[in-house]
């Protein structure tokens, strides 16, 4: 995490001062995404599967293009990044013979979206957008059996539709907003050394977003 | 303070909490109850002495069980069973051997939490 933060403070103070009208960057300190369909299968006679729906936390930086002072409505575009990390126990078992111990495991996440924004601003107090993306998602899975790290390595195209809210509060412009993420493809393969996890993601996630504007 | 130098202290601010942020979010967990045992103890030759099982977990969790067989100074454990629903019966068949045994069972979830024990008193008997 420290790499990704210390890059914002590196790009804010950086980019900040040049920064008017037509771009503006966004940083949500909260982050959470919501997996609803997490189970993990292996090829064989074990099953591996989580327990209950996992929430990745974590942050995201994006950079908004588009419209121009004093524009009510526009068609924007935005792009960035985002990164997080998700803990969770890891069961496994023989069906109808036996299980075993959960394994705690843990995904780390980095994403990259580009999306089109539809721009609806009122007045200098609130901005309303809604978004329809495509993130480019990379993820690392941890399990520790035993002591012993095994990772796995995971690369996803995923499509979002969203909105968001921003409400400028004088001193710092605070932005909110939701989407619903669809893994385009179903099946996601975890290459975990010589043996591959396959992955399904049949329901959207949810991805919930607090952050500042800065103009 | 102008307003771009107080945004960017706000904007560094919430970049340094969140190089430490990112933790594991707390989810609530009840263990599940102690399972319900029902066996008639009558050993099937080549199966072993049936015995259903219904444990309810107050989250709905899928849980496992894990059997204890005891008859005076004898302890014969077993492995965990494969995962069962919360409130739906299934039939476990054990080994045992002829005799009085006191059979205790104790389910865990899937998060890992294991509840109480529950005993019962199996007279084995050859079908």
């Amino acid at each position: 995490m420290v790499p990704g933060a210390v890059l914002i403070a590196l790009l804010s103070s950086l980019t900040a001062p040049a920064l008017a009208g037509q771009v503006f960057l966004g940083l949500s300190a909260v982050d959470l995404q919501l997996e609803i369909d997490d189970t993990l299968d292996l090829g064989g006679e074990t099953r591996f599967f989580s327990s209950r729906h996992r929430m990745h936390a974590g942050g995201r930086f994006t950079v908004h293009l588009g419209g121009d002072d004093g524009q009510t409505f526009y068609v924007g575009q935005f792009l960035g990044f985002g990164w997080g990390q998700s803990s969770f126990l890891l069961n496994w078992e023989t069906p109808g013979l036996e299980s075993y111990a959960p394994l705690e495991s843990d995904i780390t996440w980095g994403y990259v979206p580009y999306g089109v924004d539809l721009n609806l601003v009122l007045g200098d107090v609130l901005h309303l957008a809604a978004f329809v993306s495509a993130k480019w998602t990379f993820q690392k899975l941890t399990i520790d059996i035993d002591g012993e790290e095994f990772d796995g390595r995971a690369h996803k195209l995923v499509g979002s539709l969203g909105g968001m809210a921003t409400v400028n509060l004088g001193v710092v412009r605070v932005s909110g907003g939701a989407s619903l993420d669809h893994y385009l493809g179903a099946d996601v393969d975890w290459e975990v050394d010589d043996v591959t996890f396959a992955s399904r993601h049949t329901d959207p996630s949810v991805e919930y977003f607090v952050g500042v504007v800065l103009r | 303070m102008s307003r771009c130098a107080i945004s960017r202290l706000v904007l560094t601010t919430i970049a340094l909490l969140m190089a430490a942020g990112c933790a594991e979010l707390p989810l609530d967990n009840a263990p599940p109850d102690p399972p319900l045992l029902v066996s008639d103890g009558v050993l099937e030759p080549g199966f072993g002495v049936a015995v259903d099982v219904v444990c309810h977990d107050p989250d709905g969790d899928r849980v496992t069980i894990q059997f204890l067989a005891r008859a005076g100074a004898v302890e014969q454990p077993f492995v965990w069973t494969s995962f069962i629903q919360s409130d739906v019966a299934e039939t476990f068949y054990l080994p045992l051997a002829p005799g009085e045994w006191v059979l205790e069972a104790v389910a865990r979830d899937e998060l890992d939490e294991t509840g109480d024990p529950a005993a019962i008193t199996l007279s084995v008997v050859l079908d």
